[in-house]
């Protein structure tokens, strides 16, 4: 296990979908993307303070535009052409079920508020979210650590691609329910935050309110070793907080380190470009020739002390200019460290040096881009080394899929957010809380217990029953018929069946139609014959009738059996049966007949 | 300790919410709760246990943008305010959406604009558009016929409820136009970083920088921020009330298009004028009336009873039931003025066809082909107020702005 310095902190924000339809309107959770689209910009606007945020102020100076594809489950709101609705109830209630799991102080009143966020991410240019408790503990069977925050919010927008200034995105996941757990800084290492984490998602699953999904869970992840809060967006799995965050913890350590020798060489002067397109005259890089041909300029600069920084061993600081620059749509950038490269010679790169008159310990910066970017890229690549220059690396980064972190943003403050004026003020009665008393989340552990001893099934199946969200189905379900029974339809045969015909049948039709064959005294058989119609894409109201469900009686299977020759293979003959009339049918009368017969 | 009846909006507080120690700025005390935005950005609404400490004076700073009344060169363009999404902003403390962003904010975002333009901002009202009311109109005109004598152009930014009524009210009041008007308004307010209203203006300034001689209407032209339509003052309608594209032509094709910069006249339009003429009465004796199955005799007879002239929106081609007759002919025999129109909004009425026109046409009730009720109302306003010769009827059904349309193409629905 690799070693964090003492003074390592790590706070989490779990970010976790409700399975309960939007937030603010209508709409179901799940969708499907139409050919419909419609294009949008975005301006940063001031909050109640008058100022605004220097993280949407970085995001409009980025200039770009948002194409949102519509989606089967968003209407007028999602697309910011109707004001929202009320609120989700059954979302709200699964947020106050997880305060009143974790001890959380509820509010008696949730103030929606917009949360400004220009990054095109929401159509409004904002995600609504809503203070719902504070306070409280988690506690895992190794760890635990303390709430300071439990929000209710809308899901943003999911990213399909980025073309130069477009980015591209799908409608259908903005506005489904969020519930935020922010935990305090006081997670003492990577695994740590993974059992917290994990414990945060397991109680929603275990209240049958998480919604299925590869992106359900997802945690943002607060992380300082005595450098500045750095916030990690996206990580999506679990398991990867440990590598993310030890190669986050190199990258600062390296940092820090490339920062004491700079400074022990004297520190560094600002960068200013000079361009010099004749430089390279001659030159066989096909990177510069095109450059050129594109109408890009060569730009120069000295890096004062700065070689063997940006490229070396674990020293990174040219990635860090580069990141930042490609923040503002700038991507040519070289520097002396990974030289002689991209076509380009050992006694071309002298000869920059030469010109520059580059001492000893300097490096230099090749910057191709048009001459009337100059000053912008500038105050990008100063303003970061003297950021990283000052020891203070605190920012938003964004977690990729080697486990690096990208440069995203500054770390936003609080002037970014503002009231929701289209929702009054919600009122957490005592009516409310007194509705989700009895729902309260367990741990997962004692929720799998609880089912497996109360309802006399496996451990497994339980378990079984959570992860797939049947849980309320089956204790309903269970009120009326043998449980195991039940569990059987709900942990083997819906699966199979679905795998078979590759559907995902709807919670509510399986529920709809075995409770119909309960209440017609129907049976096993068919229950069975209603989950396979069901996979075949037939819906509740078409299946629930005698002539669907009705098992044949002893009459009708004799009649029956006398089309049939083969009679050895009982399920088979069943099914045989069950084509011919198309009705359910139970195997072990047809295994009497067939005995009977036989003698 | 402090109390919280010495806690206003602004103090900085540190207080106890139960056991947990919080710090913000107030935002208002009402009852026992306080509204307090903390430190996280979040505001929240509690009873504190406790106030530990409170600071007054802590005033909520509002910045203000400085912006000039008059910004760039080029082209001078008037820009008229009178309130309305487009300069709304939210009002923290009822938490309200309110008319109090000054133009010059949205003016100020394109600076391109500054390069060919000269803008002159000039705050008129600060109202929401229902409250808009005809002597303001008469008002509006006024200042329009000021501003034309410097500007080329006028923009009168305009809440989008009733800016239809109030481009048609100007459309008749202008007997004679040297410069382009055009109204602008927005969906959105201009506090949401998703606002139409940059682009909505954008298109206007540059529809006023035409030798488009009517009153027009910039807005959305889709749900896009790509183009803006230029539509007839008297042939628009808000036809939804919450979409960005919600202001739609009525019967005909949009005028102008505005799209990256360029403006595209599409449609037949009057050109500008040598000056601008404008008539100074209005008749606020006039309205509008909804027939509706089940309507009362005495209901409708208390409205015309106030009124020298009303509009009828009938169903269908123009038709109410027919227990209205003896009523309406008393009224127009009375010397006053009965207009029919459609409330399929879409389409002419047309009282030749049915029995039930006809005996509308014996009471003595008038119908003006497509013109749309809001346009028609305004127009007998003007009307009524301005033409003591008594020929209103005449004078309804004759078309002087474009607000009748002789024929209507098959896509234009």
């Amino acid at each position: 296990m690799v070693k964090f310095p003492e003074n390592t902190k790590i706070g989490l924000e779990v970010h976790l979908q409700v399975n309960a339809g939007k937030l603010f309107c209508g709409c179901e959770g799940e969708g499907m993307d139409r050919e419909r689209s419609f294009q949008r910009t975005l301006h940063s606007s001031s909050g109640e303070t008058g100022s605004s945020d220097i993280s949407t102020m970085y995001e409009e100076s980025r200039n770009r535009t948002f194409k949102y594809i519509v989606s089967t489950n968003s209407c007028l709101v999602e697309a910011d052409e109707e004001p929202p609705h009320k609120i989700n109830e059954m979302a709200l209630n699964a947020s106050l079920m997880m305060a009143r799991a974790f001890n959380s102080e509820i509010l008696d009143r949730v103030v929606v508020m917009r949360k400004v966020v220009i990054d095109g991410s929401n159509t409004g240019g904002f995600q609504r979210t809503s203070l719902i408790a504070m306070g409280g503990e988690i506690k895992g069977d190794t760890y635990s650590s303390k709430i300071s925050a439990i929000c209710l919010e809308e899901d943003a927008c999911r990213k399909i691609e980025e073309r130069g200034n477009e980015v591209v995105y799908s409608l259908d996941r903005l506005g489904v329910p969020l519930i935020e757990i922010s935990t305090e800084p006081d997670i003492k290492n990577p695994e740590g935050a993974v059992e917290i984490a994990r414990e945060i998602g397991n109680r929603l699953l275990s209240a049958g309110l998480l919604k299925k999904g590869a992106d359900s869970i997802r945690q943002d992840v607060n992380f300082s070793m005595g450098y500045g809060r750095v916030e990690i967006k996206g990580v999506s799995k679990l398991t990867t907080i440990p590598d993310i965050l030890e190669r986050e913890m190199e990258r600062q350590k390296s940092l820090a380190e490339a920062v004491g020798i700079w400074k022990e060489r004297g520190g560094t002067e600002n960068v200013i470009f000079e361009a010099n397109n004749a430089i390279l005259n001659g030159t066989g890089s096909r990177l510069i020739l095109k450059s050129v041909e594109n109408g890009k300029d060569i730009l120069l600069s000295i890096l004062k002390n700065g070689r063997g920084l940006l490229k070396n061993g674990n020293f990174r600081i040219g990635r860090e200019i580069a990141d930042a620059l490609k923040q503002i749509g700038i991507t040519g950038i070289l520097h002396y460290d990974e030289l002689p490269a991209y076509g380009i010679t050992q006694e071309e790169k002298d000869r920059i040096a030469n010109y520059l008159n580059l001492g000893e310990g300097d490096s230099f910066l090749i910057l191709l881009e048009e001459s009337a970017e100059k000053e912008r890229a500038e105050r990008v690549i100063n303003d970061r080394i003297s950021k990283i220059m000052s020891l203070n690396f605190s920012e938003t980064r964004a977690a990729m899929d080697d486990f690096s972190t990208r440069y995203m943003r500054p770390l936003s403050g609080s002037s970014r957010m503002y009231p929701e004026t289209d929702i009054s003020v919600i009122e957490i009665n005592e009516s409310r809380l007194r509705e989700i008393e009895g729902r309260v989340p367990l741990r997962l552990e004692e929720m799998v217990e609880k089912i497996s001893r109360e309802y006399s099934i496996s451990k497994q199946d339980a378990s079984t029953l959570i992860w797939n969200g049947m849980t309320e189905i089956f204790m309903r379900l269970s009120e009326k018929y043998d449980s195991r029974a039940i569990c059987r339809e709900l942990v083997q045969k819906l699966p199979d069946a679905e795998r078979k015909k590759n559907v995902k049948i709807p919670a509510e039709y399986v529920e709809d139609t075995l409770n119909y064959c309960i209440e017609k005294n129907y049976g096993r058989y068919s229950m069975e014959r209603a989950i396979d119609l069901l996979s075949e894409g037939k819906l509740p109201e078409e299946i629930k009738s005698e002539e669907n469900l009705k098992p044949l009686d002893e009459n009708e299977i004799i009649e029956a059996l006398k089309n049939i020759k083969d009679t050895k293979n009982i399920s088979l003959v069943a099914k045989q049966i069950t084509e011919m009339k198309g009705r359910p049918v139970d195997t072990s009368i047809i295994a009497r007949l067939v005995k009977v017969e036989k003698r | 300790m402090p109390e919280i009846d010495k806690i206003h909006e602004g103090s900085v507080i540190t207080f106890k919410w139960r056991g947990r120690e919080l710090k913000g700025i107030v935002l208002g005390v009402k009852d026992k709760y306080v509204s307090v935005k903390l430190e996280s950005g979040y505001n929240i609404m509690v009873v504190p246990d406790k106030i530990i400490y409170a600071r007054e004076n802590g005033q909520i700073e509002t910045k203000q943008r400085e912006t000039p009344g008059e910004s760039g060169k080029g082209r001078e363009i008037s820009i008229i305010s009178t309130g309305g999404t487009i300069v709304s902003k939210v009002d923290y403390k009822t938490g309200a959406v309110f008319p109090s962003l000054d133009i010059r904010e949205i003016t100020s975002k394109f600076q391109y604009l500054e390069r060919q333009f000269r803008l002159n901002t000039i705050p008129f009202l600060n109202i929401l558009s229902e409250n808009m009311e005809p002597e303001q109109w008469v008002e509006l005109a006024r200042k329009i016929r000021e501003e034309s004598k410097k500007s080329e152009g006028i923009v009168i930014s305009h809440g989008t409820d009733t800016m239809t009524y109030t481009a048609s009210a100007l459309s008749f009041l202008l007997k004679e136009q040297s410069v382009p008007i055009i109204m602008v308004g927005s969906q959105r307010s201009s506090d949401r970083p998703s606002t139409d209203s940059y682009l909505n203006m954008e298109g206007a300034i540059n529809f006023a920088s035409t030798d488009f001689g009517e009153v027009g209407i910039s807005m959305h032209s889709s749900i896009s921020d790509a183009g803006i339509y230029l539509l007839r003052g008297v042939r628009a309608r808000k036809m939804h009330s919450s979409r960005r594209d919600a202001f739609r032509p009525i019967g005909e094709k949009p005028v102008g298009y505005f799209q990256d910069g360029l403006v595209n006249m599409t449609g037949k339009y009057r050109k500008k004028g040598e000056r601008t003429e404008i008539f100074e009465k209005i008749e606020k004796r006039a309205g509008i009336l909804y027939f509706y199955p089940g309507m009362e005799i005495d209901d409708m007879a208390s409205f015309m009873e106030r009124k020298m002239g009303i509009v009828i929106m009938g169903t269908g081609l123009g038709h109410i039931s027919t227990k209205f007759i003896d009523l309406l002919k008393e009224y127009t025999d009375s010397g006053r003025l009965a207009v029919m129109t459609t409330q399929c909004i879409n389409g002419p009425s047309d009282l030749n066809v049915y029995s039930t026109g006809r005996q509308l046409i014996k009471a003595g009730v008038t119908w003006a082909g497509n013109l749309l009720p809001e346009a028609a109302v305004a127009k007998m306003m003007v009307v009524m107020a301005n033409y003591p010769d008594f020929e209103w009827s005449r004078r309804m059904v004759s078309n002087v702005r474009g607000e009748i349309l002789e024929r209507e193409e098959l896509e234009a629905f």
